[in-house]
């Protein structure tokens, strides 16, 4: 293997691996932010909490339904064996 | 992983799909971690790498004639440019270069992780529990933690096999059977709000609530909690159990650690978690990677007791048992 060759392929390594992390962030950036709007931040606006949370999770279900159906078969979660 | 070893890549155009199901999942509040999605991900995008870097080095030549732009092209086109692994034309002598290579690029991947979340200043998955003075006298207490420990993940194994024959008959109406989890969650949200999540924003506080309430109370808190997580599981609202796993075990260790009003408390909880985890989780690698960062390295030698015995138990004394009785 030639060095130049060695040098894209750590090159473009790098680059990917770095893309995978950032998704990675990005990800658990959004699921907190998003998870803190839901249930910290808008609910202080309600008086009654109990309605808010039950058409939150309404609406939770029915995303998820919609999410199940187009999708089919999703989470192809990494299972442990 | 097995589609991964029987077709050597991964379809990975599903992973933004699975991302954003687990998002839903997780940001409604259901009572599972991230972390499943996420492992799921990475390894989908990691394989696309090798992919990637494959096409690199057997086609390198078209590779150099890309123009700059082509390049980055290619970097960020995600599913084309790619070349999947084949015995007959890897190279004989790459092994070596390829584990240094793997190596630099997961410590990359990693650095880039923590510099990231570091910067936009999110908490890390991982509380430390606090300190630990034990004294090697108390480690007797491994027995009755290895007790509770086959106690609590039997009990969790028959009560997801008794879930699972209830909702049988649903199967065939996902939409039901996800509505019927919602429900659920919403009735956990009113009664319990803390258990909502994975549990790992709630895991700091822990060390407090462990010891302000009484066992009743978080002995209530842990059985609950795994059983939220079936409850999620089955209907729908599919994502990791490791962490509600473990904040679990970790609420037994407290409850246990009451009983011992004498002995060093964090001492109690963590032989019990690692036994509790490993039971419920049925596997002795995975939870005790994360047991391990939430407890003092002074612990550690502790938790390998646990996981010694644990490894000795099951396979030294209940498999050749259970080899003898399927020969007979």
């Amino acid at each position: 293997m030639t060095t130049k060759k060695s040098f894209h392929l750590l090159i473009n390594g790098l680059l990917l691996s770095a893309i995978i992390a950032l998704i990675s962030v990005l990800f658990l950036a959004v699921e907190t932010e998003i998870t803190a709007l839901f249930w910290e931040i808008i609910p202080k606006y309600f008086a009654r909490i109990e309605l808010y949370y039950f058409v939150l999770c309404l609406v939770g279900a029915i995303i998820l339904i919609l999410i199940q159906k187009s999708f089919g078969k999703v989470h192809q979660t990494a299972t442990r064996q | 992983m097995s589609e991964l070893k029987l077709n050597k890549t991964v379809d990975y155009s599903g992973v933004f799909k699975n991302l954003l199901a687990a998002l839903v999942v997780l940001v409604f509040g259901a009572g599972v971690g991230p972390e499943a999605a996420l492992l799921s991900a990475i390894i989908a995008l990691s394989v696309r790498q090798a992919d990637k870097l494959r096409y690199i080095y057997f086609q390198f030549g078209s590779w150099e004639e890309l123009s700059f732009l082509g390049k980055i092209k290619f970097i960020l086109s995600p599913f084309k440019y790619t070349q999947t692994y084949d015995a007959d034309v890897a190279p004989a002598d790459g092994k070596k270069i390829k584990m240094i290579a793997n190596s630099v690029f997961i410590l990359n991947g990693l650095v880039v992780f923590f510099t990231l979340n570091k910067a936009m200043g999110h908490p890390s998955f991982i509380t430390r529990l606090g300190e630990s003075n034990w004294v090697l006298q108390n480690i007797w207490l491994v027995v009755p933690a290895l007790i509770i420990g086959a106690v609590v993940g039997l009990g969790y194994k028959y009560f997801s096999k008794l879930l699972s024959l209830i909702i049988k008959p649903l199967k065939n109406h996902q939409a039901v059977l996800t509505l019927i989890g919602a429900a659920f969650i919403y009735l956990f949200v009113v009664e319990t709000p803390r258990l909502l999540f994975s549990g790992q924003t709630f895991m700091h506080l822990i060390p407090t609530f462990g010891t302000d309430q009484a066992w009743q109370t978080l002995l209530v808190a842990a059985l609950l909690k795994l059983v939220f997580l079936q409850l999620c599981l089955q209907t729908g609202w599919i994502g990791g159990d490791i962490f509600p796993a473990i904040f679990s075990a970790v609420l037994f260790g407290f409850v246990t650690a009451q009983f011992f009003p004498g002995i060093d408390t964090l001492f109690i909880v963590a032989v019990v978690a690692t036994s509790c985890s490993t039971q419920i989780l049925d596997s002795i690698w995975v939870p005790v990677i994360f047991i391990a960062l939430f407890f003092p390295m002074n612990l550690w030698p502790a938790i390998a007791v646990v996981l010694l015995l644990e490894w000795i138990i099951k396979n030294k004394i209940l498999a050749p048992r259970k080899n003898k009785l399927s020969q007979m």
